[in-house]
């Protein structure tokens, strides 16, 4: 399965962590793209850290970034500073979404 | 058809309004993320398996 | 292959709006939905409104008389809503 998580809020590290990393280990394709306050989960290791398995990537709305102030310097190159391009991107190549 | 529900702030009003309609036809199911005792390895089998996925 | 996409407008409306206006960038067909509600135009997301008609995203609530969007009663958008690929509240 290719799993897409739409991130628009900060309130659920836990569980984004915790269904990317179930989602990744049982095998399955996950796409993460932050947008809204969830581009505040930036400034958690844990939530950029995720980037690091093989089958994970993520992006997020440099947009978003910028309007609530996150500081997206530094970043891992893996994760892509991108737009609502990349939300499209990943709703039309995932088979289902969620969004947390 | 099997719908799954993800509840992310704990069940909804306007969530149920649309389940009450859904499932006269369909097997509609919900997971409550603010259940300390959801399994996240469930959670992604049963995403997996379902046709629809609303997370709400 | 494209892709049909439903957006539920639960309380974030502007930022829902230009979500579904990205979302149309893989060429996916999207619709937005609104329920017990209707689109609210203000000086922020006036520009966004109108772009999502000429972008073909049609908009439905389940309130009738909405000026901004088109009637269909909440079962008949229960089960619309299951016909699309995805479906996203935000």
């Amino acid at each position: 399965m290719k799993l897409g998580i739409i991130i628009t809020t900060d309130r659920h590290l836990d569980h984004v962590v915790g269904i990317t990393q179930a989602a990744s280990a049982k095998g399955h394709d996950v796409s993460i793209f932050a947008m809204d306050s969830g581009t505040r989960l930036l400034a958690y290791p844990e939530f950029t850290q995720l980037c690091t398995a093989d089958n994970v990537v993520m992006s997020l709305c440099q947009h978003s970034a910028s309007d609530q102030g996150v500081n997206t310097e530094g970043i891992s190159k893996e994760i892509v500073l991108g737009s609502q391009f990349n939300n499209a991107m990943m709703n039309n190549e995932a088979d289902k979404v969620i969004s947390l | 058809m099997k719908i799954l529900y993800i509840f992310n702030d704990g069940p909804d009003e306007k969530a149920t309004k649309l389940i009450e309609e859904q499932k006269n036809d369909n097997k509609v199911e919900t997971v409550d993320l603010t259940n300390k005792e959801t399994s996240y390895d469930e959670l992604v089998d049963k995403i997996e398996q379902c046709d629809k996925v609303i997370s709400w | 292959m494209s892709k049909k996409i439903a957006v539920i407008i639960k309380d974030r409306q502007d930022e829902a709006i230009r979500m579904s206006i990205g979302l149309t960038l893989m060429d996916d067909s999207v619709d937005v939905f609104l329920l017990d509600r209707d689109l609210v135009k203000t000086k922020d997301n006036e520009l966004n409104i109108e772009t999502l008609d000429e972008m073909d995203i049609k908009t439905y609530s389940n309130i009738e008389g909405c000026t901004e969007s088109a009637y269909i009663p909440t079962a008949t958008m229960a089960r619309e809503l299951l016909s699309y690929d995805h479906i996203l509240p935000y």
